[in-house]
């Protein structure tokens, strides 16, 4: 079922007046598909979810779901009539029940339309799927935060929701259990052919779970794209800094190369990188480099591209990478450098790192 | 509001409430707008009423004269002044005892302080009507059992009177009845306070080279002033609307507070002037409205400063040596005076067929007759039936509602829940009696009258709910926001209702909440005097009403069967919630 969000906007009162949270926001997610709203906290992904849910109410702006519009201008479906299921970042598991009770509560309500004698065999089906099938009759407090959280997504499945939305469901996991969960709802969401709606802040689990990725700050989209597409060609320093490190040189367009690459002029020095069209010759301009893209060694070399010269600061050794720190000039850059190189606190290192792997960015702009 | 909020269309499209929501939530709006209703039509059927002559029900048209008649009336000033110094008189002896035993009792060595903790709580058991009356028996200058004893101690000394000396138809007498009476809420009120003070604030005055003494002026009892502070105002409002003994000490000795005004005024005098009474009963709400508000003030006050962490520390046990039996006689005098002397004189009383003063040769009267006459009667097989029906659905139908009320309050987005809170404290301002005034006037009038209901025992569970439902909210409230929302919204989009998810989901977790609730408004009903002795008929007689007319056609010893019988119900439901009944109190503000 399609979700489609238009014009969306969200005002909440503060001591000073009214803040808005959602500006104007649209997009739409396609069935079946998994999208993902990322961004730091307070950047409105969570209030977009609550908005769909129908916790929220928007002032303005329109909701659909399916053909269905279940918020608008005098509409307002409330949440229990809504196609939709949901998980909890606190996952929500009602300490008064147990496993059983929790994941059943949806087939008893009035809409849900599963006759009784159905229920038990579709509660346990949904246990089956996130592996909780022995635990049906435990009291939902003598449950792990990871045992809680396969309930809380049974729970959400048991109805057979054309769309589910997952409220940073794993931010309150250990790391293994996280990942392992992490794999696990990207199968059953595809299983199902569920349209998924996914909050989260942590940049690796939008990356690694989404089929299209939007990343929110101060109640607006900044860029929408998949995560390939997101990490590699950012559209702007914000979202490239928010998806992985990078390393920004500012400084302004000093060729532009038409089709192919041009110049830009940096304190650090001059760099080859593709230009886009719409920056003339003159006009400012932010570069975008991956720390993974700088290549070091000790020796100038004669490889191709740019290059940048500079002395180790740090060198942090991460098991399948080094993570260094290299003062050049009057700055830091940073670099990941192949785990086998030695490399050490003073050592000089020469840079390199290729056109294509630069990304030219407006400036610093007020989003 | 601001221009942009005119620009948006008004406050009313600000709300943005679309219909499909308010039909959604339509049974909780319904339920809120009944308590609005309970709450709000008696008090304003009680304004209007100040402005018209005759009968409530036979209204002879608008008039200012109760207003010019009030104030113009010596008695109406006497019985404020009364009110007023007996609160103020009385708070000063109940705080003075209270803290003196919170402190004996949390934080020093005196013996049996365990067993004290408890006994301190067995005066809430006696309801406040029953321990005038014990006191009037032991008290009245001619046939008060200790002015007896007095008397013939004096007369070995050779001093012959022929009454007194002590006489309990004071304002002397209800202070002294009001100061003992108050003592177990201030108590609770404080000694967490005093149990969860941080000990390095004394210890650091130990080492500054303060001793005991000192160290506890002006280091302990300043670092819990606030929290005194809000006991000892609490106290004040208690006293403020105390009725019971004004009316059983007070009134035969032509001694008025403004709430035995408004009884006199409303059920003795004649003819009865329904207009002036309630011309009383607005200015003993709108004074104590305003102590409210202040009461309010004080209490946000002390959070502000407090002291007292509430990380649960075990503070040290100060020793006080010999000083310990001297404690401990203090506290044993206090429950003799709280509880055992007006115990023992209406358990005496009623084992006699009519009431003499304690004496050997009265030991050969001694009788089973009255309580068999008790449970022989039927007019008290109808009152017990009575006070059954009247405890459990009061307690239920107020619970249910302030659990409903609560969620609105705590829930809801809406802008006005901040004014909905504050009309859920409005009944916790206004005296019983004048609840009770109110309702007589608002279902004696139309349209209400058509319900029928006045002189029934449906028009006093109303006036119960009225009466407890800020309680119970303010119980509930502090429950229910300690429920995650994301409970509650979990059952939202699982498909589940709003009230569905209210009694599937946020009942059941606030259930301990809820019950104690109830329990506590169960007890109070059945204790409760001011209300059903103005709204009870012949037909919706309970215990309380029972006892007092009883008492009041002259059968004390009747009386005294029935009250020695409601005190041996009322103490292990009072123990039985000794838990629920700290906690509460540790929270009044």
């Amino acid at each position: 079922m399609e979700v489609k969000i238009t014009g969306l906007r969200k005002t909440f009162a503060s001591h000073d007046g009214d803040v808005d949270a959602l500006k104007n926001l649209s997009f739409d997610v396609k069935p079946g598909e998994f999208y993902t709203l990322l961004g730091p906290s307070g950047c409105g992904k969570s209030t977009t979810l609550r908005c769909i849910a129908g916790l929220e109410h928007p002032n303005e702006g329109e909701i659909r779901i399916g053909d269905r519009v279940v918020s608008g201008p005098g509409i307002s479906i409330p949440t229990n009539q809504r196609p939709i299921s949901m998980v909890f970042q606190s996952y929500a598991i009602w300490p008064h029940m147990t496993v059983f009770k929790n994941v059943v509560f949806p087939l008893k309500q009035r809409k849900s339309g599963v006759p009784k004698a159905e229920r038990a065999d579709r509660v346990m089906e949904a246990l089956a799927m996130v592996k909780m099938e022995d635990l049906a009759h435990r009291p939902a407090p003598y449950l792990s935060g990871g045992q809680q959280q396969r309930v809380a997504l049974a729970r959400a499945l048991v109805s057979r929701p054309e769309v589910l939305l997952l409220d940073e469901p794993l931010s309150n996991l250990d790391a293994k259990l996280r990942e392992d969960l992490r794999i696990e709802i990207m199968d059953l969401t595809r299983r199902l052919n569920i349209t998924t709606l996914y909050v989260t802040h942590d940049q690796l689990e939008a990356l690694a779970m989404s089929d299209r990725i939007a990343v929110m700050l101060n109640g607006k989209i900044l860029q929408e794209a998949a995560p390939r597409e997101l990490y590699l060609k950012p559209a702007n320093p914000f979202v490239a800094q928010f998806v992985g490190q990078v390393n920004f040189f500012d400084g302004a367009v000093a060729e532009n190369g038409g089709a192919g690459p041009g110049v830009i002029e940096t304190p650090e020095g001059r760099f080859h990188c593709p230009i886009p069209a719409t920056m003339a010759k003159g006009a400012k301009a932010r570069l975008a480099v991956r720390p993974e893209s700088m290549k070091a060694s000790p020796q100038r070399g004669d490889g191709g591209g740019n290059m940048l010269e500079g002395e180790v600061e740090k060198a942090v050794f991460l098991g399948d990478s080094i993570d260094c720190q290299i003062v050049v000039g009057t700055r830091t850059v940073r670099a990941r450098v192949d785990q086998t190189m030695e490399i050490n606190k003073g050592d000089k290192v020469f840079l390199r790192f290729s056109p294509e792997a630069c990304v030219v960015l407006p400036p610093e702009t007020k989003y | 509001m601001s221009p942009s909020d005119l620009a948006r269309g008004g406050p009313w499209a600000r709300l943005g409430v679309p219909w499909s929501r308010i039909r959604s939530n339509a049974a909780v709006i319904a339920v809120i707008a009944l308590v609005l209703f309970l709450v709000l039509v008696p008090v304003i059927r009680l304004l209007i009423n100040s402005f018209l002559e005759g009968h409530p029900s036979v209204p002879e048209g608008w008039t200012l004269d109760n207003y010019t008649t009030a104030f113009s009336m010596p008695l109406f000033y006497e019985a404020l002044g009364t009110t007023l110094w007996l609160a103020a008189v009385g708070t000063v002896i109940t705080v003075a005892i209270a803290v003196v035993f919170a402190w004996l009792i949390e934080r020093t060595d005196m013996p049996f302080r365990n067993l004290a903790w408890t006994l301190i709580l067995i005066p809430m058991a006696i309801p406040g009507v029953l321990f005038a009356l014990g006191w009037t028996l032991l008290l009245s200058p001619k046939i008060g059992a200790l002015n007896v004893i007095l008397r013939d101690l004096f007369a070995l000394v050779g001093v012959q009177m022929a009454e007194g000396p002590i006489n309990i138809y004071t304002v002397g007498g209800l202070i002294y009845l009001d100061g003992l009476r108050g003592v177990t809420t201030v108590f609770l009120m404080v000694v967490g306070a005093f149990r969860m003070m941080d000990p390095a604030l004394e210890e650091a005055a130990r080492t500054a080279k303060a001793g005991a003494v000192a160290t506890f002026f002006q280091v302990t009892l300043p670092a819990l002033m606030p929290a005194i502070l809000v006991a000892g105002m609490y106290s004040f409002i208690s006293s403020m609307e105390s009725f019971e003994a004004p009316l059983a000490v007070g009134l035969p000795a032509g001694i008025f507070v403004l709430s035995t005004l408004i009884y006199f005024t409303t059920r003795i005098q004649a003819p009865l002037d329904y207009g002036l009474a309630a011309v009383f009963g607005v200015s003993y709400m709108i004074l104590m409205v305003f102590l409210l508000i202040a009461y309010r003030r004080i209490v946000r006050q002390s959070e502000r400063f407090s002291t007292v962490t509430g990380k649960g520390f075990r503070p040290r046990v100060i020793s006080i040596g010999k000083w310990r039996y001297t404690a401990l006689g203090m506290f044993i005098l206090y429950f003799l005076l709280a509880v055992v002397a007006p115990f023992a004189i209406l358990a005496w009383a009623s084992f006699l067929p009519s009431y003499r003063v304690p004496s050997f040769e009265a030991l050969n009267l001694l009788t089973w007759a009255n309580y068999e006459e008790v449970f022989e009667t039927d007019r008290v097989l109808h009152v017990v039936w009575n006070t059954v029906v009247l405890m459990l659905v009061a307690a239920t139908a107020t619970m249910i509602l302030a659990f409903i009320a609560s969620w609105a309050i705590v829930r809801s987005e809406v802008r006005g829940r901040g004014l909905l809170d504050s009309l859920m404290f409005v009944p916790h301002a206004i005296p019983g009696i004048v609840i009770a005034l109110a309702l007589i006037m608002a279902y004696l009038s139309p349209p209400l009258k058509y319900l029928g209901i006045y002189g029934s025992l449906w028009l006093m569970v109303i006036g119960l709910v009225v009466a407890y439902v800020s309680f119970g909210t303010r119980l509930m409230n502090s429950a229910i926001m300690q429920i995650h929302k994301e409970l509650e919204q979990a059952a939202y989009v699982s498909g589940a209702t709003t009230m569905k998810t209210l009694f599937t989901i946020t009942l059941p977790l606030v259930f301990p909440a809820f019950a104690a609730g109830w329990v506590w408004v169960a007890v109070h009903s059945m204790r409760s005097f001011s209300i059903p002795l103005m709204l009870a008929s012949r037909d919706s007689e309970v215990f309380s009403v029972l006892l007092w007319e009883y008492w009041d056609e002259g059968t004390a010893s009747l009386s005294s069967a029935l009250g020695v019988l409601m005190i041996l119900v009322l103490i292990p439901l009072t123990l039985m919630m000794r838990r629920f009944i700290v906690r509460i109190s540790e929270q009044q503000g």
